[in-house]
């Protein structure tokens, strides 16, 4: 008998899911489920389940059973709006990033970076519950926190978020594999970068939702979850470690 | 004389052999990778066993027409032409799909590029050697049974006759020509049937898999990724060997049949007439130049195999071409300097005395070298033209397409521009068998530039198994690096081969214009076409038009059977569950069968085209028009052909350039739209392209061998009769 799981999807959209498969597949059936064909990227959450009286644990006990033919039941949602605010990070496993064609990245929970010497800006791609990409002075610890906090109209109880790649924007011609990111709307980045480092902005809308765009190969650093008490940090291999160790999923992510 | 090029012949095929099975010998690794290449030679065996099947049927029956309304030898020496190109093109594909797993294999357990090198390269001199060695071997077999067993070479028979419908020519001419008709053919069939088989597949595999599913490159979760790694040694691999076998066939035979009408129009003219001891020497020359051009090779084959070769691939490769062509060089200049001393060469227009046709050589092969340098130029990412067009790929589909076209059509200037300059002075040096001899230096050493060639599509072919065998990534980096540098020299190849189809072409057209003379033209004979005569003006315009007619036909039979194999593996992913999570395996047979069915089927017409189309206008409207349209084919053919094979390759290399990180790299919108590029211009590249200088040649052949029919029997020539 399959073991139960319990799964917090953080994007494309958010939900608690409760699952008989693993997370490998479990990640493909979500993005390659023929039946769908929805060939979408997919992050999300192992969970430890049970730990609050939000969710009905008990529908997940009674509908997570097998199929009449054996076959493990692939998802039974319990929750599909405001979710994260309400799961206690302690909860959180592993992370889980799936590419279009299904292949998953396991990424372990570790402490935030320490702050880098860089340039005097971060773009940050926020992924749950909303999905805008934003240009910030703040490091991603401090970006997290300031969301969260309360004191500005522009605030969420809990973000998951990633730092997203900044390339020399002198030169468009030697990127490295960042996607579409930069192909649209320059002038606009521009502008942004140019009012969180010149005038002042702490943070500044570069696009209000650019989840069609987002691809695991811009992603910098590596992901971040926070709200008001909690804060976790999922930490992306380096290139080389990926190529090293995780050649198909690279590939698939079209990291090289 | 004979008794070396037959040693020069057979020494390559025994190198080959050496070769073959020194490859074979060597370790395939895993299970896994023995069973993927063992799927991708079954499929390669299986195309080529039914296309060679439909092919013989069509070169029987070729045979027997050109038996029975020219002459025996001519039928005879058809079917002995695509024998060997046949073979040439068989063994090239078998040794592709022994060398794929070797050289993945030699690259797991070495780790060392050069080594890989070694193996890949090895596997593609089979290809070279048996390119030259058959071609030699089949020419040479040719000159000692009907040249000197049935006495075509005597003085008593280099005379134009009269077969049994009354139709004039001189044997000889006819037996080279049909030998030289037989490779053309089934250059033709090889080149449209694999160029169909490979894109079709390679779209397939592209469209869907990459695109829709996201599934990296020669994944095995694709269902079209065996047929696609099928594809590389049917088209690339077989259908360039049979290709460059007849550019070659076809170069040499010009000079003969050159040679052969010069003499006879000249029999009796009062000053300047060419003796029979200087025609048979004008007759053997291409031939021993050909075989000091194979002994070359196999030095510089040989140096590159025994040698310790570096980790700068391109280098190595160079190296082994540029000793070959040297030594070329070398034994022809000496060769040439004994061979023609002492001749009477005035009448044949020698400038520079007896290294006259070496020098006409020399500037062929200068020309060659600069239209290759010329097409890298154009296609190549380290040059601006394709670099501008992966720039232009940030603004979209639409101008990545439109510099393209920008780009490929640029790029036929020069090369064109140096091909009329090689005319000009290879006709300035040594007369129009100047020109001969310049396609034929251009082709001198075509085994190692076919060896060189075929090493890329090993190399591809050899990525993908350790991509499909899952090993270890460094493995893949070494196959990436051999098969980036397959990707220039392929480019500088098809450079070769246009080149050499346009001056050779050339030579043709002028013994077609020869073949016309009469029995009693033995006083000197102008060659004559007036562009003013309205039936030549308008054969000029059909033929020009008519390789736009056959570029479209063959795209489109890409275009059908891509749709049939995009079809295919949308419904394998459809309707069966678990291929993209491995649980379930693609029916990558049913891939392979829509790309040799929708090859098999198409490619008949095209080749049809360009055999009937001379025959046609021949028939119909006479000599003057065909003669006209010749020059109309050659022409346009040789622009399309530049065009399409240097927009292709520059639409491919600008995604490449994309995909190594530029512009936003992979995922990119550019990236996006350089994929769109790419596939517009795949069949351009590697099914029009390659094909377009094998119509030239098989149209001017056709022409040359029935123009003494149907300059006397034509509807125009009949209705005039009945008016009168």
């Amino acid at each position: 008998m399959s073991e139960m799981h319990y799964y917090l999807t953080l994007f494309p959209t958010e939900s608690l899911i409760a699952s008989m498969l693993d997370p490998d597949k479990f990640g493909a059936y979500m993005t390659t489920s023929s039946k769908r064909g929805s060939h979408e990227r997919l992050v999300f959450i192992e969970l430890d389940g049970g730990f609050s009286g939000d969710f009905d644990w008990n529908y997940a006990k009674e509908r997570c059973v097998p199929h009449r033919n054996g076959e493990p039941k692939h998802s039974v949602y319990l929750s599909v709006y405001r979710v994260l605010e309400k799961i206690p990070f302690s909860a959180f496993r592993r992370m889980y990033l799936t590419t279009p064609d299904g292949r998953t990245l396991v990424l372990d929970k570790s402490d935030f970076p320490a702050d880098r010497p860089g340039k005097p800006y971060h773009v940050y791609q926020e992924l749950c519950p909303v999905q805008p990409l934003v240009v910030s002075s703040l490091a991603p610890k401090a970006f997290g926190e300031y969301i969260v906090k309360g004191d500005s109209k522009i605030s969420l109880p809990a973000l998951c978020y990633c730092d997203l790649k900044v390339i020399d924007l002198d030169d468009l011609e030697h990127t490295g594999h960042i996607g579409p990111m930069y192909d649209h709307n320059l002038g606009h980045l521009i502008e942004c970068i140019a009012a969180v480092t010149e005038r002042g902005k702490v943070t500044k809308t570069l696009d209000r939702t650019f989840a069609g765009n987002f691809r695991f190969q811009i992603v910098k650093d590596g992901f971040a979850l926070v709200n008001k008490k909690e804060k976790a940090w999922y930490a992306m291999p380096s290139e080389e470690e990926l190529t090293s160790k995780y050649y198909d999923w690279s590939r698939s992510a079209m990291i090289i | 004389m004979f008794g070396f090029v037959f040693i020069a012949a057979l020494a390559a095929l025994a190198f080959a052999g050496i070769n073959f099975y020194g490859v074979k010998r060597m370790n395939q690794g895993t299970d896994r990778m023995i069973e993927i290449s063992g799927a991708i030679r079954e499929g390669a065996d299986a195309f080529i066993r039914h296309e060679y099947g439909l092919i013989a049927k069509i070169a029987v029956l070729i045979a027997l027409a050109l038996g029975i309304v020219v002459s025996w030898y001519t039928g005879v020496a058809f079917i002995l032409g695509a024998v060997m190109s046949g073979s040439a093109g068989w063994i090239g594909m078998k040794i592709a799909t022994i060398s794929n797993v070797r050289v993945s294999n030699k690259a797991r357990e070495t780790g060392s590029i050069g080594e890989t090198l070694k193996v890949a390269f090895r596997g593609g001199s089979v290809m070279g050697l048996s390119v030259g060695g058959f071609s030699l071997f089949g020419l040479a077999l040719i000159y000692l049974v009907f040249g000197r067993f049935f006495g075509q070479l005597g003085q008593e028979q280099l005379l134009i006759k009269a077969n049994w419908l009354g139709i004039t020519f001189i044997p000889f001419t006819m037996t080279v020509s049909g030998y030289a008709l037989g490779c053309s053919v089934i250059a033709m069939f090889d080149r449209v049937g694999g160029g169909i088989f490979t894109k079709a597949a390679d779209m397939g595999a592209d469209l869907v898999g990459k695109t829709e599913a996201h599934i990296p490159e020669d994944d095995p979760r694709n269902p079209a990724t065996i047929a696609d790694n099928v594809g590389d040694n049917v088209g690339d691999v077989a259908g360039l060997g049979a290709d460059l076998l007849e550019s070659y066939v076809g170069a040499l035979i010009s000079s003969v049949v050159l040679a052969s009408y010069m003499f006879y129009t000249n029999l009796t003219a009062a000053s300047g007439s060419i003796s029979y001891d200087l025609v048979s020497h004008l007759l053997v020359y291409p031939l021993i130049f050909a075989g000091i051009g194979t002994i070359s090779c196999m030095a510089g084959i040989a140096f590159l195999l025994v040698k310790k070769i570096s980790d700068h691939p391109h280098h190595e490769l160079n190296l082994s071409t540029w000793i070959s062509a040297l030594l070329t060089l070398i034994g022809t200049g000496i060769f040439t300097w004994f061979y023609f001393s002492g001749q009477d060469i005035a009448a044949l227009g020698f400038r520079l005395g007896a290294l006259s046709p070496w020098f006409a050589a020399v500037a062929g092969i200068i020309t060659g070298i600069l239209i290759g340098q010329l097409a890298e130029h154009s296609t190549s990412f380290d040059f601006l033209p394709t670099k501008q067009i992966s720039e232009a790929s940030r603004e979209g589909t639409a101008l990545n397409i439109t510099q393209g076209l920008a780009v490929g059509m640029k790029s036929v200037f020069f090369p064109v521009f140096v091909l009329a300059g090689a005319a000009i002075c290879a006709n300035a040096i040594a007369g129009l068998y100047g020109v001969a001899m310049a396609a034929i230096g251009m082709l001198s050493f075509v085994i190692s530039t076919v060896s060189v060639d075929t090493y890329g599509p090993i190399a591809d072919n050899a990525g993908g198994i350790s991509e499909m065998s899952k090993l270890d990534p460094s493995v893949r980096i070494i196959t990436d690096q051999l098969d980036a540098v397959g990707n220039t020299t392929a480019a500088i190849g098809k450079g070769f081969a246009i080149g050499s189809a346009g001056l050779a072409a050339l030579s043709l057209f002028a013994s077609f214009l020869y073949a016309q003379a009469m029995p009693n033209d033995t006083d000197g004979y102008t060659l004559n076409l007036n562009f003013i005569n309205t039936m030549t003006l308008a054969g000029g315009l059909v033929g020009a038009a008519l390789p736009f007619l056959f570029s479209g036909i063959l795209i489109e039979a890409v275009a059908k059977a891509a749709r049939k194999m995009v079809q295919e593996v949308r419904r394998q992913f459809r309707e069966i569950p678990g291929i993209l999570t491995g649980e379930a395996k693609p029916d990558y047979t049913t891939c392979i069968t829509i790309s040799s069915a929708g090859a098999l089927a198409e490619m008949k017409l095209p080749a049809l085209i360009s055999v009937l189309t001379p025959l046609a206008g021949g028939f119909l409207l006479g000599a003057d028009f065909v003669g006209g349209m010749l020059i109309g084919t050659t022409l346009s053919a040789i622009m399309l052909a530049l065009f399409t094979a240097n927009s292709g390759g520059a639409w491919d290399n600008a995604k490449k350039y994309i995909e190594q990180g530029h512009h936003g790299g992979k995922g990119s919108d550019a990236h996006s739209a350089s994929v769109v590029g790419d596939t517009v211009g795949d069949p351009l590249k590697d099914t029009v392209g390659p094909s377009l200088d094998i119509l030239i040649k098989i149209m001017a052949v056709i022409s040359l061998i029935t123009v003494s029919v149907f300059q006397d029997y034509n509807l125009v020539t009949w209705i005039s009769s009945l008016i009168k």
